[in-house]
């Protein structure tokens, strides 16, 4: 489905400016789209290329004409879509894009190319459209779309102007995760929300029953480590830790959780805490451990987390931060990080 | 909507649009037809973007409207028919009824609004054209385009717009970067309107060849004294005769500044008997080597030797005798570009004009300064 620019939530000022750009027909000739997956990136492109592909004229889609309905089915003449295969974007991929792109526009307005996951092109695919990206052919419009920009050639970044998403306003996105998937009550769909750090598409994608019971365990987790009996750290299922799946979410559940512990501490109430359901527990738990071991716990766990962007062994990664919250254990307890 | 039409018509029609669609496309409305229901007449359009094609045929309209539906399957439908009237009927969601006889088909077909059609404004005026000279102008600098898809400049010929002896003409030039062939044509039909006015015309316009193939089909078809109309735009040249039209899309990239490469004032003048040239080089041509097809010409005071050395098969010779005054010069080309554009050219003796060993030499046909062809010469081991 594509959608006109009013009805994206949120990047107020990117819409602004793209309105404004479509309306006075100064748009530059290229674009990288950066931020979090799942924000809306893909959906700003697809419908910025509806507004100006519409037959209609004047800078906004109408939805109704064939031009608009091209877009919608991807059917569109003028519109190219280039997409990782396997994984990249080779160079045969850009190759078919500047042959594409090597003719008039087929309707006789703009030419509009998308690339999703743009940091998916491989070296040579990023350096064979480097011309293109300097010495574009007229009323072309070339949107490179990704999550990770610092991957993109500094060669590539200099020639597009860089629209930077921000993640979603947590209000934004829990309502956006309760359009999206059926049966999500409010606290649960703030809880999806900040776990994906305000990515409804990422939302989208999880289950609402596996997340509470990952969430259970770091809970007991984390009670068995406040308490430190002895030197064990780690109690529950083995693969919890084996499971190279969901890593990156069983750490988000564990920052969430620190914080939520953090925030009572603070203010001793539940206002701001988002494991609303847990009320007890983390009461119980923020008045067994000190404030400053509960910060301690988060940014460890933000530390750890950092590593596994440089691909760090994930089990491993998973036991040094159970090992880092067991007080016992006090070579962490004694170092501040 | 709905209408009858006559299966050999239709079947026709069918096939000639076949040959548009490409099978492996990303876009998937590509693989489908348009047909379009009209007063008394059905529209049936293909297009792979590069080149879009219209067949106009008479049919009995019920109910004015348009489908889409898969290329393929309606020509294999159709053609398995029997020789009677084939009805179609568009339904709900797109659903269409083809029947005839006892036999009935019931087809998916997709929105027409989603086919990418060539669109004209009511406004826009088609001009009308000699056909005979614009197939004749194809032909003779289609063979010149490259097919080096990395060079897509030169992947076309070039139409524009020049005054030539006071008189304003259309010239198609093509090049691959190793010789060129140009013709300037008075192109206007009996309408004598302003086709030369043409805006896009006065900077030029790239046409590719696989568009321009498809035009000479179109051209080939029927006779020659029929009228062909044409409306050039800044992206696309659509053609139309009475029962056909085809849209090419312009090619967005800079035709190289071609004048440079026609050399001027050559003293060097050989007229010579087209066919025994033409001949002479088939026949020598048959031992150069494969790739290169490298023979040497060797002008001498009215003679020419033609000759080629290849260390696998050995040597061939022949001398034609000429009309040549200049001074001897020894010049290596490849065989094939020469047979091509002595072949383009219709008169009894053409002309040939060398400056030096290392210089274009241009081919132009006796007295007549329609049509020129410049080759450059390779260089030869002494």
């Amino acid at each position: 489905m594509i959608v006109n620019f009013d009805q994206i939530r949120g990047h107020r000022k990117i819409l602004e400016l793209l309105t404004r750009v479509v309306h006075t027909k100064r748009l530059a000739h290229a674009y990288v789209f950066s931020g979090l997956e799942g924000i809306g990136k893909r959906l700003t492109a697809l419908a910025l290329a509806k507004n100006l592909l519409c037959s209609s004229g004047g800078g906004k889609s109408c939805g109704t004409c064939s031009a608009c309905i091209q877009v919608a089915r991807g059917n569109h003449p003028d519109l190219m879509m280039i997409e990782p295969e396997k994984g990249v974007i080779t160079i045969d991929n850009i190759r078919n894009l500047k042959r594409e792109l090597s003719r008039k526009s087929f309707s006789g307005g703009y030419k509009v190319c998308l690339v999703d996951d743009a940091d998916k092109m491989n070296l040579q695919a990023e350096n064979a459209l480097l011309k293109t990206l300097e010495e574009p052919t007229p009323d072309t419009v070339i949107i490179l779309i990704t999550a990770k920009p610092y991957r993109l050639l500094p060669t590539v970044l200099s020639r597009c102007q860089h629209l930077k998403f921000q993640p979603l306003a947590l209000f934004d996105a829990s309502e956006l995760i309760m359009g999206g998937v059926a049966g999500v009550g409010k606290d649960d769909a703030l809880l999806m929300a900040s776990l994906t750090g305000g990515s409804p598409g990422k939302s989208f994608t999880l289950k609402v029953e596996q997340l509470k019971g990952l969430r259970d365990s770091w809970i007991n987790q984390s009670k068995f480590c406040a308490q430190a009996k002895d030197e064990n750290f780690f109690v529950g299922e083995e693969n919890f830790l084996s499971d190279k799946e969901n890593v990156d979410l069983k750490l988000n559940l564990l920052r969430l959780w620190y914080r939520d512990l953090a925030l009572y501490k603070i203010y001793g109430n539940f206002d701001c805490v988002l494991n609303k359901d847990k009320a007890e527990e983390i009461a119980s738990q923020s008045s067994a451990l000190s404030l400053e071991r509960i910060l301690n716990a988060l940014l460890g766990t933000e530390k750890y987390s950092a590593t596994l962007e440089y691909n760090a062994n994930p089990q491993l990664t998973l036991e040094a931060i159970l090992m880092m919250l067991n007080p016992k254990r006090d070579f962490f307890w004694s170092k501040k990080i | 909507m709905e209408f009858k039409i006559s299966y050999k018509k239709l079947l026709k029609a069918l096939q000639k649009v076949q040959g548009i669609i490409e099978r492996r496309e990303i876009k998937p409305i590509l693989s489908n037809i348009l047909i379009k229901a009209g007063e008394n007449q059905i529209e049936i359009s293909a297009t792979n973007l590069e080149v879009s094609i219209k067949e106009f045929l008479e049919a009995e309209i019920f109910e004015k409207g348009s489908m889409v539906l898969d290329a393929k399957k309606v020509f294999e439908i159709i053609k398995e028919m029997p020789d009677k009237e084939i009805y179609f009927k568009k339904k709900e969601n797109n659903w269409i009824e083809i029947t005839t006889d006892n036999i009935f088909f019931n087809i998916v077909g997709v929105d027409a609004k989603e086919f990418p059609e060539v669109s004209f404004l009511e406004e826009e005026e088609f001009q009308e054209v000699n056909k005979r000279n614009i197939k004749e102008m194809i032909e003779k600098t289609i063979f010149a385009a490259s097919n080096d898809e990395t060079r897509v400049n030169l992947n076309g010929v070039f139409f524009e717009k020049i005054i030539k002896a006071g008189k304003d003409v259309i010239r198609m030039v093509a090049t691959d970067g190793h010789r060129l062939s140009m013709i300037d044509k008075e192109i206007e039909g009996d309408s004598k309107k302003g086709i030369l006015a043409i805006e896009p015309l006065q900077k030029g316009l790239l046409f590719p060849k696989k568009g321009l193939l498809e035009l000479k089909k179109m051209l080939d078809d029927g006779l020659d004294n029929q009228n062909l109309f044409l409306l050039l735009k800044q992206n696309n040249g659509i053609f139309k005769k009475e029962n056909m039209m085809l849209s090419i899309r312009v090619i967005d990239e800079e035709f190289p500044n071609y004048k440079q490469a026609i050399p001027e004032e050559i003293k060097n003048k050989a007229i010579i008997d087209r066919i025994r040239f033409l001949n002479s080089l088939k026949r020598i041509s048959v031992i150069a080597e494969e790739r290169s097809k490298a023979i040497n010409l060797f002008f001498g005071k009215n003679t020419l030797e033609v000759f080629t050395i290849n260390p696998v098969f050995g040597e061939g010779r022949e001398t034609i005798s000429i009309g040549y005054e200049g001074e001897n010069i020894r010049l290596g080309f490849n065989a094939g570009y020469l047979v091509d554009s002595i072949n383009a050219i219709d008169g009894e003796e053409i002309v040939i004009k060398i400056k030096d060993k290392d210089s274009p030499v241009t081919i132009t046909p006796l007295n007549d300064d329609e049509y020129t062809c410049v080759i450059m010469p390779m260089e030869i081991k002494e």
